[in-house]
Formats: C-alpha cells, sequence, structure tokens
C-alpha cells in the first residue's frame, strides 16, 4: 500500500494492524479502531491471510468447547438456588 | 433439595436478589472455567462451590459492576486456598490439556471437508499442548472458556496487557508450529 495516500488517507498500516490482530479477532478493540482494521484486511493480501488464519485457529480452539457435565451443573444449580433462597445450606460452615 | 438452617438464614432481601440477579447468571461460566483451572470435573465441582458460598457471604459489599469478574476473582482466590490446603498444581497438567478430540458439524459439511477439519483440529490442539503454559492458560481462558481479557486477567490475578501478550505470543507460536506441521499442510492445501 503507498505510503502517502495511506497517510493521506488516514489508513492503517501493516504494522499497526498487526499490532491490534488479536484484539480485532477477541472483539476487544475499540468500536472506532474497528472499520479501519476492517478495511486493511479487505485491501491487503497478507494481513487478510494472517487474519484468516488466526480466525481458524481461534475456531478450531473454540470447537474445543465443552457443555459443563449436566449432572454437575444440575447439583450446583440447585445448591446456588438454595442460596439464592434462603442462606447457606445446613452443615456448610459461614 | 438442601436443608436450610433457619439461624443461618440472611434476612436481607437486598441480598437474595443480589445473589439471584448477578451470580446465577453465571454459574455456565464458572464450572466451565473452574474445569480449566482444576483440570478435572470433581475438584471443579468443589471449586464452583466454595465460590458461591464465598460469593454469598459477600454479595452485600458488591457494588453490582462487573459480576463475572468478580466472581472469577473470588474463584481465584478459593482455588489458591484450595492449592494451598491440599498440593496440586494451578493448572491442569500440560500433557492431559485439551485430551477431546474436536466436535465438528459433520452434518454441515462434506466428508472430506469434516476429514480436513479433523486433521486441522488435531494439529492445532498438538500446538497449543506443545507451548509454554502461561500462554496457553491465557488461550485456554480466552478461547476455550469464552473470557474477555478483563475476565481472564482476574483469573490469573494479571494486568489485562499481560493477557494480551500472552495471547499474541502464545497464538503467534501456535501459528508459526502449524505452518510446519506436514499435517496442517495437508488440510489447508
Amino acid at each position: 500500500m503507498n505510503f502517502l495516500s495511506r497517510i493521506f488517507r488516514r489508513e492503517m498500516s501493516c504494522e499497526q494492524v498487526g499490532a491490534v490482530l488479536q484484539q480485532y479477532l477477541d472483539d476487544e478493540l475499540e468500536a472506532d479502531q474497528v472499520p479501519k482494521v476492517l478495511k486493511h484486511l479487505e485491501a491487503c493480501k497478507d494481513c487478510g491471510l494472517e487474519a484468516t488464519m488466526y480466525t481458524r485457529i481461534k475456531d478450531s480452539l473454540v470447537s474445543h468447547q465443552q457443555a459443563p457435565d449436566a449432572e454437575s451443573m444440575q447439583r450446583i444449580r440447585a445448591i446456588a438456588q438454595d442460596l439464592a433462597a434462603a442462606g447457606l445450606p445446613e452443615g456448610i460452615d459461614g | 433439595m438442601i436443608d436450610v438452617s433457619s439461624s443461618r438464614r440472611k434476612e436481607s432481601k437486598g441480598d437474595e436478589d443480589g445473589f439471584t440477579r448477578y451470580v446465577m447468571p453465571e454459574l455456565d461460566v464458572l464450572m466451565r472455567v473452574a474445569r480449566s483451572i482444576t483440570g478435572n470435573s470433581t475438584d471443579a465441582d468443589d471449586l464452583v462451590q466454595d465460590t458461591l458460598l464465598r460469593a454469598y457471604r459477600a454479595i452485600d459489599r458488591f457494588d453490582g459492576r462487573y459480576p463475572r469478574a468478580w466472581l472469577l476473582t473470588i474463584m481465584r482466590n478459593a482455588q489458591i486456598n484450595r492449592v494451598r490446603r491440599k498440593r496440586p498444581e494451578l493448572m491442569r497438567d500440560p500433557d492431559t490439556t485439551l485430551a477431546v478430540v474436536a466436535n465438528t458439524d459433520s452434518d454441515a459439511k462434506t466428508p472430506e471437508a469434516t476429514v480436513l477439519d479433523k486433521t486441522f483440529d488435531a494439529a492445532v490442539e498438538r500446538s497449543l499442548a506443545a507451548i509454554p503454559e502461561q500462554f496457553r492458560e491465557a488461550i485456554h481462558l480466552v478461547d476455550i472458556d469464552g473470557l474477555s481479557y478483563n475476565e481472564a486477567a482476574a483469573v490469573l490475578d494479571v494486568p489485562v496487557g499481560t493477557i494480551m501478550s500472552r495471547l499474541h505470543r502464545g497464538r503467534k507460536l501456535i501459528r508459526n508450529d502449524l505452518t510446519m506441521d506436514p499435517e496442517y499442510d495437508r488440510a489447508s492445501s
């Protein structure tokens, strides 16, 4: 991307995008920065491929997420409901 | 149903409402994170129960801001106490991290795509298991448990910038490892 035209249009450089790419992919980037990153990723093949790679890795990691065991969840929910409704369960020290 | 001792009942309706409002919606997250930091479901159940009791005792002092981060901080402190009382390490054994095979949506994909995705997932899993533990912890909490940077920072008791740095470095290691993995080459070509 041409340096002067980038400065003139106040566009982000590859280095600037690289510095915030993880935040962008994690939805942790400041809202006003998001369109600038998106614009760069659409225009820059290298950064676009980098973002695609990290997205694929993240998607793969997310697929490892397991729902909590149903029986454990039921037990914990019952304890929480008892606490919410009344107070410390019998036999548990306050 | 657990019997409740009348002598121990909290009379404050505000505490009751606060517990229902701030704690009940976070039970799923607490269970997932507890599983991550203990490494097994039995200890995870105990840790969540401990966290709930501590939260109940402290709910009248909670200002209502960022309940998830507040609960995760309580959980971290509870786990530190549990580790002091017992023996195990704070995070699960690296060798057993992510022993579960990826569960892909096979109905929506061709058999070939499913195989390639599983190959890729297996390569990512191998890479994740091979990176330093502090990077793996951050990636596990954010990517697998779905915590925000602030919430992961509360669990690990480190600044948010440290979480960002560990994520960046950890993911870069995985990425670099994958590009050298022949299995990944097959899956991505």
